[in-house]
């Protein structure tokens, strides 16, 4: 889906683990890419496919149940079928399925006897276990405004997810769903959390309600947030702040 | 009902029992009526069953000559209906408080459209704010410092009843701030206290240089309305800070979503190379 | 429309609370046999059937309300099923609903005269969990749960009830060591 995934494994490990990892990765692209015209999810996105169809396997729908439930958890601002797609479709659940493929990774590295790695999707992190030095694993939570600065560390030991959401590179390309309109309130929001797949989204979810988007969050056990304002204010729960180092 | 004295009526008093105990010398007197409430009783004291005649009916012979005494029947008689006031005197209000409770909550109601604010330290009314009852997207819409939310000496301020949390955007927590007039004093302006369905809300605006420097939310919504439920969660305290670019040792970086083009220009892959030169796998 | 509903779903739901407290303190009275003589036994039952027939009237009136009020956004189902969409905020409302009408329904005469007494007499205790449940249902799930008046009313609700019923206890416990 266009981004880069970063493994990091602590414990040794077969190279062929490795090359299982990239295989799931590409595989999830396969299916999942909205850019390939010929994809399950473009199909679906067309309506040529229904979610109850053959063609559909467990995990599409095991995202498309929980895409739901999130577009009714976050009253619509969370919402895979209202997000216009490269595929010229209204339905684009990439923004779930990047963290949802990590998430399952871990899970697959657990299942080898894996407790210790670091996984990174294109910004979306994974953590398991603890880091080469035996210490917690120490994230960067990248600045709006300068690409190579950070804004923040936290730090934390597996299983934990790190999931930031921001306008950066590719401009004001998160619109609010219900409006239509880019988001100029925030810079980013991050969401830390147990699963990647709901911290990627709950950032998303925060980055467009702002603010008060964390007290949205409160009500999600086990999930906390922090924002970065355009003008540079970083406004963080003090349940996040225990994850902070700096 | 019971006017006649009869020794019988410290005995015990449930009717069932009566039954068993007394002469059953006409325990039928009154036909069964059907089963409303104001009869009810009369059907327990009086509809006596099949068996418990034919057992009462070998007490008969011993003489206890007062028929139904103490069995709270009147032969043939449906004219009084025990606690008949009472029975009203209940239906009546309830009823009546009721349509008086929901009055209450009713009048309670404040008018949440706007908020009145007055300078907390005159007392002079200012502007109003317009509160509404929508979704967060009037914390994007709105002009000047949106609410910053930051509660670090809010919190006190809140009543100790909005422990519940504020999880949902429904409510009215970003008001839209109309222009300030012109010559506007300079202070902290505090509006009256409103309630409405999701809870309360008060606000707290600060003008500095004729403008609006600063709006606080004094009080927090406290039900996720959607599903009436209350999450037993407390509101979080909100600290903010300025940040400014730093750098440090990590392992990794969280951000937005990079496109591969970027991430070759990105921290993460200067990480990455590092992690791979000092021969971490990867 | 729905604020009204939202009022009347909680102003119902106060006096179902109240009457269900009353009929179940009435009761309490009635068979501790602490009726004391000026009023007869039969006027504390007639009262305690009228109190328990006017709770479920209530009560029905109670779900209908909150029904029709969309905004606390209930299926018609989640009346009569607890659910974990609502919660159980509203399911121990619902249970406290289906105890109160197995409590009532077979008092009724033409229903009870069929019944042994026993387990008329033990299915007639459900009435002391609905009663709790009623209580916990009124603090969860009611919008008024964060005004002192109504947990302190709530409180003094639970302490009407449980004050009877202890007394009741202790004259079971003390029959028991008389007549042991």
């Amino acid at each position: 889906m266009g981004t880069t995934v970063s493994i990091d494994i602590v414990d040794s490990h077969d190279r062929s683990l490795i090359d299982e990892l990239v295989a799931w990765f590409h595989e999830v692209d396969a299916v999942f890419s909205p850019y390939k015209e010929c994809s399950p999810i473009s199909r679906l996105g067309r309506g040529e496919l229904a979610p109850t169809d053959a063609g559909i396997s467990d995990d599409i729908r095991e995202v498309l149940q929980r895409c739901s439930e999130l577009a009714e958890d976050t009253q619509g601002v969370f919402d895979v079928w209202s997000l216009p797609s490269p595929n010229g479709t209204r339905f684009d659940p990439c923004g779930y399925v990047k963290g949802w493929s990590v998430q399952r990774a871990a899970r697959l590295l657990h299942a080898c006897g894996l407790a210790d790695f670091c996984l990174n999707a294109g910004g979306d992190v994974m953590l398991g276990g603890r880091d080469h030095g035996d210490k917690p694993w120490r994230v960067g939570i990248r600045h709006p405004a300068d690409p190579m600065g950070l804004a923040m560390v936290v730090q934390g030991t597996g299983p934990l997810a790190v999931a930031t959401s921001g306008t950066y590179e590719r401009g004001a390309h998160i619109v609010d769903p219900r409006h239509g309109q880019p988001i100029t309130e925030l810079a980013s929001a991050t969401v830390i959390g147990p699963d990647l797949a709901d911290a990627d989204a709950f950032a998303t979810t925060l980055y467009v309600m702002g603010t008060e988007g964390l007290y949205w969050l409160a009500g999600h056990p086990g999930y906390c947030g922090a924002v970065i304002t355009s003008d540079g204010q970083l406004i963080a729960t003090e349940e996040f702040n225990t994850y902070r180092v700096s | 009902m019971n006017t006649s004295r009869n020794p019988n009526r410290r005995q015990p008093i449930d009717p069932l029992l009566q039954q068993r105990r007394q002469a059953p010398a006409t325990p039928r007197s009154a036909p069964l009526p059907p089963p409303t409430p104001a009869a009810r009783p009369r059907v327990a004291a009086a509809g006596a069953s099949a068996d418990a005649d034919a057992r009462l009916a070998a007490l008969a012979a011993r003489g206890n000559g007062k028929p139904a005494a103490g069995a709270a029947t009147k032969p043939g008689g449906r004219r009084t209906k025990p606690a008949r006031a009472a029975k009203l005197a209940a239906l009546a209000l309830s009823a009546v408080t009721t349509l008086g409770l929901a009055g209450l909550f009713a009048g309670q109601d404040g008018n949440t459209d706007s908020i009145q604010l007055t300078n907390s330290a005159t007392g002079v009314p200012l502007i109003t704010i317009a509160t509404t009852a929508t979704t967060a997207t009037t914390a994007a819409t709105a002009t000047t410092s949106t609410t910053t939310a930051t509660t670090t000496a809010a919190a006190s301020a809140v009543s100790p009843g909005a422990n519940a949390a504020g999880s949902t955007t429904v409510a009215t927590a970003a008001p839209t701030v109309a222009a300030a007039p012109a010559g506007v004093i300079e202070g902290t302006y505090v509006g009256a206290s409103d309630s409405n369905r999701w809870g309360v809300v008060q606000v707290q605006v600060v003008y500095s240089g004729g403008q609006v420097s600063d709006v606080q939310i004094l009080q927090y919504p406290n039900a996720d309305n959607k599903s009436v439920r209350i999450n037993q969660v407390a509101l979080p305290t909100l600290i903010s800070e300025a940040i400014s670019s730093q750098t440090a040792a990590v392992s990794t970086v969280s951000g937005a979503t990079y496109t591969s083009n970027s991430y070759k220009i990105s921290l993460q892959s200067a990480i990455d190379a590092a992690k791979t030169a000092s021969g971490i796998s990867a | 429309m729905n604020s009204v509903m939202w009022y009347l779903s909680r102003s119902t739901g106060i006096v179902a609370a109240v009457l269900a407290v009353a009929a179940l303190v009435w009761g309490l009275f009635f068979s501790a046999r602490n009726t004391g003589t000026r009023l007869k036994p039969n006027w504390w039952l007639a009262l305690h059937n009228h109190l328990g027939g006017l709770t479920l009237f209530f009560i029905g009136f109670h779900m209908m309300v909150s029904f029709l009020d969309t905004d606390a956004g209930l299926r018609f189902i989640d009346l009569f099923i607890p659910s974990s969409d609502v919660g159980w905020s509203i399911g121990w409302g619902v249970l406290a609903f289906w105890l109160f009408l197995v409590v009532v329904l077979p008092s009724i005469a033409r229903i009870r005269r069929r019944l042994p007494r026993k387990a008329w007499h033990l299915v007639h205790l459900l009435s002391i969990p609905a009663v709790v449940l009623t209580g916990v249902h009124a603090y969860q799930a009611g919008s008024d749960a964060l005004s002192t008046y109504f947990t302190r009313g709530l409180a003094l609700l639970i302490g009407i009830a449980v004050y009877p019923a202890t007394i009741r206890l202790l004259g079971i416990a003390q029959r028991r060591r008389a007549t042991a």
